[in-house]
């Protein structure tokens, strides 16, 4: 990455790291804002799910999860800040404090279907993010913002999240399942025939107990209504504005490269700014020495040199037509563990070299 | 209790975030159908990942690839659709029911509705219970760690949630189903490295203590040659010789732990192709002799 293409980068209000599982979305993010913080950005990484050496790595081992902590042992022109995501307090925070009615606050937050929904599949975790980088987007303390999301199966879920859980919660659904309906002209009538249809059906799918308790869900779900809505504008908003940048990291194999294709495609047709593509462990370093003498060695060597070269081929296949539109970096296996704040270090060094 | 069609077994494969996975699954997919078994390999979500694989179109009902060795895509969305038709059995009523803007946009997001239609229909042959699924195998390339537990939840949460009614009652033959070790086989994939390592001891303790049985585990991408380190030590002033040093010694302290923290496990060999369908043929030769049957 160019001197060029990093101020580009980091002159981003927010940077957002997308990629299936798996990829080194985290690592990558906390090294993208070591290498901001290096070129002077007060910069804060947003990270969910970290191992226990990044945790250590950025001073977040003790602290209590949405604190923002100033990474200890740093020596940087700009400085670095981390914040781990614990979506689930977020989301019960988000549902207390945005409620218009405490007790039916309290009364969601113990329906047994609420707690299905804040698990990890739901794309609550997804939507708590993007709350807590609104809430932070327009913090003066900090320069730039880098997000890394949740793990998911696809990038994508991490987009559509948002407008899922939107939809979830909107007026007309929580009117519908609760029976509240004008019953005036002949078209409403007729809706509420397909209603009462439709909701019969469910009934005799589920039982009515299921039924019962999905009407104490939409009913306690009224008082936070508005809050969710507005909140979902406003993190759209955000998602595309022009000071949001995405950034794609992949794995590197012949699918993994198809599926980020794919999503780049998504990304620019939904309005998305996408430029650069990372892909991580894409060749071995110093893989080219000089052929060993002796013959098995040798022969080992041609292995690892044929396999290399064979990857060698599918990455400037794809690099080739990704760089029409977008620059593409690649990090080597660095085959090494993550310790502290130098390998941090080490791999913003890569993303340099690269 | 006793289940209609015993016969047919499932094997649900899990594991980290780009351990290969999907490699795996469809490489024990493709040893059962060459050993005679009829088999579905089935991926979840609404976007297949083996299509890219094996270079044809993967939908929900089953994609032949070779004999006796199919692919299917199951969506949340689908599957709810499958069991709402059969359970209602009036297409016209179900069409009104998924046309519904409303009930589209709650199914979309609803809690547990579609996690629990999947498993439902991972189960469903087993149960014998909506259309016939004439396989002898399911393998099922499942979520990685986190979303896996979580869908193993849904139909536990919903069982306990819910005590008389259909819903509750289908909840509860699909947990029955997922916690027989005869009818269902867990298998953990992993790297010999440290992350993936971890992540795999401590989901081993999480799915034994959510199905009620030890999870398999596959050690993946191992580096495998005739060259032992000691021989290579001689050489170890070339740059070569001790980069084969340094990968097998990293390799060997992972696999070790591995072996300390959870027993035994099946390692499948780094194979130096980068064309997924390679890989996965090459992975299901080295697999052949390592599986089981159930």
């Amino acid at each position: 990455m160019t001197e060029a293409l990093f101020d580009r980068l980091f002159n981003n209000k927010i940077l957002i790291c997308v990629g299936s599982g798996g990829v080194g979305k985290t690592t990558m993010s906390a090294s993208l804002a070591v290498a901001a913080a290096k070129r002077g950005k007060r910069v804060l990484v947003m990270t969910i799910d970290p191992s226990k050496r990044l945790k250590t790595a950025l001073g977040l081992e003790d602290k209590s999860e949405s604190t923002i902590t100033r990474v200890p042992n740093q020596q940087y022109a700009g400085e670095l800040f981390a914040l781990l995501l614990d979506a689930e307090s977020i989301f019960r925070e988000f549902v207390t404090s945005s409620s218009s009615d405490p007790t039916l606050a309290d009364r969601l937050l113990k329906n047994r279907l609420y707690k299905q929904l804040s698990t990890t599949l739901s794309g609550s975790q997804e939507f708590t993010s993007l709350l807590q980088l609104s809430k932070i987007a327009t913090d003066e303390r900090f320069d730039l913002i880098i997000l890394d999301t949740p793990p998911a199966q696809h990038a994508v879920d991490f987009l559509e999240a948002p407008e899922k859980i939107n939809a979830l919660f909107q007026d007309k659904i929580v009117r519908w399942f609760i029976g509240e309906e004008t019953h005036g002209g002949i078209i409403q009538r007729m809706i509420s025939t397909g209603t009462r249809t439709v909701l019969s059906a469910l009934e005799r799918m589920t039982g009515s107990q299921f039924m019962r308790e999905l009407n104490d869900f939409f009913a306690s779900v009224r008082s936070v209504q508005a809050k969710i809505s507005q909140k979902t504008q406003a993190v759209e908003a955000l998602l595309h504005a022009k000071t949001t940048a995405f950034l794609l990291v992949t794995g590197f194999d012949s699918a993994k490269l198809k599926e980020a294709e794919e999503l780049n495609t998504y990304l620019r047709s939904s309005g998305f700014s996408l430029d650069v593509v990372i892909i991580n462990r894409a060749f071995v370093q110093n893989i080219e020495m000089t052929e060993p003498q002796d013959e098995a060695l040798a022969s080992e060597y041609q292995r690892w040199r044929d396999y290399h070269a064979g990857r060698e081929k599918l990455y400037l296949e794809y690099a080739e037509k990704w760089r029409q539109n977008l620059t593409v970096v690649r990090i080597p296996d660095l085959n090494r563990e993550l310790s502290g704040l130098p390998s941090l270090e080490g791999v913003a060094d890569e993303l340099a070299k690269a | 209790m006793q289940f209609p069609n015993e016969n047919q077994k499932i094997t649900l494969v899990t594991g980290k975030g780009g351990v290969g996975k999907s490699a795996v699954a469809a490489a024990l997919a493709e040893v059962y159908a060459r050993q005679g078994l009829r088999t579905l390999l089935v991926e979840l979500g609404e976007r297949s990942y083996y299509q890219y694989i094996y270079e044809m179109p993967i939908r929900y009902e089953p994609t032949r690839v070779f004999d006796r060795f199919y692919i299917s895509l199951w969506s949340g969305e689908s599957a709810l659709r499958e069991y709402v038709y059969y359970l209602i059995r009036v297409r016209k009523l179900v069409d009104l029911f998924f046309e519904n803007k409303i009930m589209r946009t709650f199914i979309r997001a609803a809690p547990a509705l579609k996690e629990l239609a999947v498993l439902g229909k991972i189960t469903s042959g087993i149960r014998a219970w909506g259309p016939e699924l004439e396989f002898d195998r399911i393998v099922v390339d499942a979520f990685s760690t986190g979303h896996f537990l979580a869908l193993l939840q849904a139909p536990a949460g919903i069982a306990d949630l819910i005590e008389s009614g259909p819903m509750g009652e289908q909840s509860r033959r699909i947990c029955e189903v997922l916690n027989r070790a005869d009818l269902a086989q867990y298998y953990i994939v992993t790297l010999p490295e440290e992350l993936p390592v971890a992540e795999a001891i401590e989901l081993k303790a999480a799915l034994k203590a959510r199905v009620g049985m030890e999870p398999k585990l596959i050690c993946n991408r191992v580096y495998e040659t005739a060259l032992t380190t000691s021989w290579l030590e001689r050489y170890s002033d070339q740059p070569f010789a001790e980069f084969l040093i340094n990968t097998m010694k990293a390799q060997g302290h992972e696999t070790a732990q591995l072996k300390q923290a959870a027993g035994s496990f099946t390692t499948l060999p780094l194979i130096f192709n980068d064309r997924g369908r390679i890989v996965i043929e090459r992975l299901s030769q080295a697999l052949e002799s390592k599986v089981e049957r159930l």
